[in-house]
């Protein structure tokens, strides 16, 4: 065995005990959140959004214990066994979510509120008294309207709902997606915007988003959360793209092109050429015709 | 001819008019050797109707390896015709004299060979019915409507170029065969053009002459530079190269040198015109055939050395095949013994005599063959991406019988070309011998006036 490989061991093996020894360390879980309740009862779709979140965020290390699968990474907490659920409350699972602890990460930032409580709601729902008290949200008509400013290449959307009186009011706090359709799917502009309290969500268009020949860009808003909200997806043409200029590669006289896109000195070469020599032979065939009268 | 006949005794134009004659109105196995030249042909003919019928696939020929023995004769005859360029052209424009009774036998096979070039194309089309095509359809853009143009303007001038010397020659001729059949002395009546000897009409003929001798050089450095970008204008292994077209000009130098030799000693055998070519002219061609042959090796070693040196991924394969793998053994014996070998036995006073010179002369003309082979099949075998889920057919190639067959026939038919020509119109110029004997025009005329 090489020194190297040696190294390279020793290495390995402490890194793997620092591993182990930090997934191990203890949480240590302040007392006031063990009572911080979440904002809504439990319902079947936000179990849903809660398992969907937890299949691509959690299960690599905590397993599906839903399925049967409990555990699938070494010193990673069992959350189907008994002993966790009981001991834990959705308070305190919040913040675990929310802080992480040595091998386990914060997710503090990657899932707003609403989604950690969907999270904790599928987790809960691995202890078999979990029960769904909540009722389904009803999905709460609202509508986008555009307009935009030309001057600083921004767009607006309105956001509106109805009142109980069927008046319409601004939307706010509803999450607006802004989208370029592309050729094959739609290419998101920026980050999501919330509608502040007028209902408004804006934003600039960058420069240099390539549109069709005149520049037209086809752009296309909805809400992210088409449970609450509904699909209705807007869609205005707007002129703030780069104008497409289509170069056809057979247009111009090149060595690739068809006989009628001859390269001129191609064509000036050869003809030049071809009919010189054959003026040439031309004169001595008719030299040789003329010798009889010489 | 003071400088080239040895003996010193002068010749008079009677003598020289029936010497020169002499051969045409001789038949002796002249019928038997037409009739071998058309049987070959007719061997050909018939593998040739069969592959019009059937289509290529009767060839050996095959999607990856789709240019075979045709491309490859296909150089070979444009490269043999070259030679009439070099020998009238060139050595006759900066004076060289030896080569007087020699010239028409040059052209004679520049002739034959460039005709059959043409045809061999023909030969390689899967739809020849189809080749109208080329010039509605062709681009100006590629090599191939280059080499179809400049094919047809080089045999276009190489006829002119065996006409006009022809043209003084016929008086004699219409004197001299007077016994002959009258289709015959048709012949020579309209290729006269009303030829009679007067000073302006030899005048005019040297003239004209001396401008298809200046015209024919570019042109046939043109055929023979176009032929080579047929295979250098694409990005392939082994035909990506720039020194290609000299490589090729200076390999057709070769190939038609030997040629010359080879048709030297047949038609001196045959004709009985030892005075006339004599060991002083196998004797310059020899060392002239060493000179292309050493400018050609100097090639071979560019082409060869310079990517064997590098080895190129994709060049590696190719090279190897060629020094150590498939096609070493082709490789080697024509770099040798169609090559190496003759250059150093042409080093030689006594292998530059006339019998050794044919046989020299026979193996440099058979290497000169396989050479295009070997510069057009190995290229093939070894495309860009890999040869895959194909018959395993189409992994090699060598040439059926189908294709010998019909490149024979091309063969016998350049060789019929040259031998109706020989048998027509004398292969020396009668009036150019006569002025190199010092006879003057007017004796000429007076000796074709009596009667």
């Amino acid at each position: 065995m090489t020194y190297l490989n040696k190294i390279k061991i020793f290495i390995f093996v402490f890194m793997f005990m620092l591993f182990s020894f930090s997934i191990n360390a203890q949480w240590n879980i302040p007392a006031d959140a063990k009572n911080k309740k979440p904002p809504v009862d439990p319902t079947h779709t936000l179990v849903k959004t809660g398992k969907d979140l937890y299949k691509s965020n959690c299960a690599s290390c905590h397993g599906t214990p839903g399925e049967g699968n409990n555990i699938a990474a070494i010193g990673a907490t069992d959350l189907g066994s008994g002993d966790y659920q009981h001991s834990h409350s959705s308070g305190q699972t919040f913040f675990q979510v929310e802080q992480g602890n040595g091998g386990m990460p914060s997710f503090r930032d990657k899932f707003s509120s609403d989604e950690k409580w969907c999270l904790i709601f599928y987790i809960k729902s691995f202890d078999k008294d979990f029960k769904i008290t909540g009722e389904e949200l009803k999905e709460q008509k609202a509508d986008l309207r555009l307009s935009l400013i030309e001057k600083i290449r921004t767009v607006k959307a309105y956001a509106t709902t109805k009142d109980k009186s069927g008046k319409e009011i601004a939307l706010e706090g509803a999450d607006v997606q802004f989208f370029i359709k592309r050729m094959f799917g739609n290419m998101q502009i920026g980050e999501i915007v919330t509608t502040d309290n007028k209902g408004i969500a804006s934003i600039k268009i960058p420069e240099n988003i390539p549109g069709d020949e005149e520049g037209n860009l086809n752009l296309l808003v909805k809400f992210k959360d088409t449970d609450t909200y509904g699909k209705a997806i807007k869609s205005k043409t707007i002129k703030w793209g780069t104008k497409l200029e289509i170069v056809n590669i057979t247009d111009k006289r090149e060595m690739w092109g068809s006989l009628h896109r001859v390269p001129l000195w191609v064509l000036f070469s050869y003809l030049g050429m071809t009919i010189g020599v054959w003026l040439v032979i031309g004169y001595v065939v008719f030299q040789i015709i003329r010798l009889k009268k010489l | 001819m003071s400088e080239v006949n040895k003996e010193g005794t002068k010749k008079t134009i009677g003598t020289i008019v029936s010497d020169l004659t002499r051969p045409i109105k001789n038949h002796k196995g002249f019928t038997i050797w037409i009739l071998f030249l058309l049987t070959v042909m007719g061997v050909g003919m018939m593998a040739y109707v069969d592959q019009l019928a059937n289509g290529l696939g009767v060839t050996a020929m095959r999607d990856y390896i789709s240019w075979g023995l045709y491309i490859s004769s296909f150089i070979f005859f444009i490269a043999t015709a070259l030679v009439g360029m070099l020998i009238s052209a060139v050595l006759g424009l900066i004076g060289i004299k030896w080569i007087t009774p020699i010239a028409r036998i040059a052209e004679m096979i520049a002739l034959g060979f460039a005709m059959w070039a043409g045809l061999i194309i023909i030969f390689d089309m899967g739809r020849p019915d189809r080749a109208l095509n080329l010039f509605i359809h062709g681009r100006l853009q590629s090599p191939i409507l280059w080499d179809v143009t400049v094919v047809t303007t080089y045999i276009a001038i190489s006829v002119l170029l065996y006409l006009l010397p022809l043209i003084p020659d016929m008086p004699f001729l219409k004197k001299a065969m007077t016994d002959q059949a009258k289709w015959k002395q048709k012949i020579y009546k309209i290729l006269s053009f009303g030829f009679e000897g007067r000073p302006e009409q030899y005048k005019s003929v040297k003239k004209l002459i001396r401008i298809l001798a200046i015209l024919i050089i570019p042109v046939a450095l043109a055929i023979h530079t176009v032929t080579s970008w047929l295979f250098a204008l694409t990005p392939r292994v082994g035909w990506d190269s720039t020194i290609f077209g000299p490589y090729y000009v200076t390999g057709a130098f070769v190939a038609g040198g030997a040629a010359v030799m080879i048709a030297m000693f047949v038609l001196s055998r045959n004709y009985n015109l030892k005075d006339y070519i004599t060991d002083f002219h196998f004797d310059k061609m020899g060392k002239l055939l060493v000179l292309l042959m050493l400018v050609y090796f100097y090639f071979n070693i560019n082409e060869y050395i310079v990517p064997g040196y590098k080895m190129k991924a994709g060049d590696d394969h190719h090279i190897l095949g060629l020094f150590t793998g498939h096609y070493a053994k082709m490789f080697w014996t024509v770099q040798l013994g169609g090559l190496i070998i003759p250059i150093i036995l042409l080093l030689f006073r006594r292998m530059r005599k006339p019998l050794p010179s044919l046989f020299i002369g026979i193996a440099v003309i058979i290497g000169a063959f396989f050479k295009r082979y070997i510069i057009t099949i190995p290229t093939l075998v070894h495309p860009h991406l890999p040869i895959q889920n194909v018959p395993e057919e189409f992994h090699s190639y060598w040439p059926n019988a189908w294709e010998w067959a019909i490149t024979m026939m091309a063969i016998a038919g350049a060789v019929l070309i040259i031998t109706i020509l020989a048998k027509l119109f004398p292969i020396i110029p009668i009036w150019e011998i006569a002025h190199e004997e010092g006879i003057t025009n007017e004796e000429m005329n007076k000796y074709v006036e009596e009667s």
